[in-house]
């Protein structure tokens, strides 16, 4: 190839190959590193939450916000393909909230996080929750930042719902069993539920609650107000990037 | 489609980088247990591909196995649903959930 302009100087030149060996996600993952040291510097405790549409993350952040707000600054970046509907709910229960309305896309990327972060006010923010869009699969993929990654299935979504979407368990830090209030309704075995998920990943952190009641959210809460506090500490350091296999 | 997008926007950057004129193969592994289906890759690659430099390249996608490994002694195994024999541990997956570009091919 010619070195001024690129044309082909030679028609027969040869294909060549290049070995890339690069993870595919590697953009995505490159600005979630940053992200993740960003929120550090801060002192800034980030949780991705993935669920299906309606198992109550919005709910769920609503009952957190009213009950704990006061002890600990909290923020959320919500994502909905369109509509602020979600924002407005939070901003209601004393969260400081933005939207980001993905149109097409099915998912977060570390970009979009990027992007809203930007434009938040995270001064005296301890705590960021990110509610990914409702979908089990796509989600998982994509590194935020975050420093726990949480999955939620609800009662009425069935008992089998790890074992039925494993990449969700497998990349997940904690598991919310949300709606645990229709347990009397619905047929949900919770026993079956925990131990398909710790068969999936062994030593998964648990916790039954219910966002509409309120029952069983203490434990949760004080499991994380440790890890804030972790994370607010001088010697902490950042979690290694997530890697996938 | 996004991860196609991913894929198409490291490739040209690659090939750019190699001052390639266009791409003619792009070889993909991806695990058994990485999220994504080799069809929908091929899918996304034909509606998108077109008005890229990859336009016409071959795409060649590896499936990995999914393979879990005792953290104690190593034994490999395909499956984690009972712990490991010896060790009564758990096994972790060590390899399924890549999503890779092995290489690509220019001219």
């Amino acid at each position: 190839m010619c070195d001024t302009c690129g044309c082909p100087t030679d028609a027969s030149e040869p294909a060549k190959e290049i070995s890339l060996g690069r993870d595919i996600l590697s953009l995505n993952n490159e600005i979630a590193g940053e992200v993740r040291r960003y929120l550090a510097a801060k002192g800034i405790l980030c949780l991705n939450i993935i669920s299906a549409p309606g198992s109550g993350k919005t709910s769920f952040l609503e009952r957190v916000g009213r009950e704990y707000q006061e002890e600990l600054s909290m923020a959320v970046i919500v994502g909905d393909q369109q509509t602020d509907n979600d924002q407005q709910r939070l901003h209601r229960s004393g969260l400081a909230a933005v939207q980001i309305n993905t149109g097409a896309a099915c998912h977060l990327d570390a970009r979009m996080v990027q992007r809203a972060i930007k434009g938040m006010d995270l001064s005296a923010t301890k705590v960021l929750f990110i509610e990914n869009i409702g979908n089990m699969v796509c989600p998982t993929a994509y590194d935020l930042g975050e420093d726990l990654r949480v999955a939620m299935v609800s009662t009425p979504e069935g008992a089998d719902k790890p074992a039925k979407y494993p990449d969700l368990i497998l990349t997940a830090d904690l598991l919310l069993i949300n709606k645990i209030d229709l347990l009397p309704y619905v047929d949900f075995n919770l026993t079956q539920c925990c131990s398909q998920a710790r068969q999936l990943k062994p030593g998964l952190e648990i916790f039954p609650l219910s966002a509409s009641t309120g029952a069983g959210l203490a434990p949760f809460w004080h499991w994380l107000r440790e890890r804030t506090q972790a994370k607010a500490a001088p010697d902490y350091r950042p979690a290694a990037e997530r890697s996938r296999g | 489609m996004s991860i196609m997008a991913n894929i198409l926007e490291i490739v040209t950057a690659t090939a750019q980088k190699a001052q390639g004129a266009r791409v003619t193969r792009i070889d993909l592994a991806i695990g058994e247990r990485a999220g994504v289906v080799a069809d929908a890759l091929a899918f996304a690659f034909e509606a998108m591909s077109p008005k890229s430099m990859a336009a016409g390249a071959e795409l060649v996608i590896t499936t990995i196995a999914l393979c879990y490994r005792c953290p104690a002694c190593a034994r490999e195994t395909q499956e984690n649903s009972s712990p490991c024999p010896k060790c009564d541990l758990y096994p972790e997956v060590v390899r399924g959930q890549e999503l890779q570009i092995t290489s690509i091919e220019v001219e």
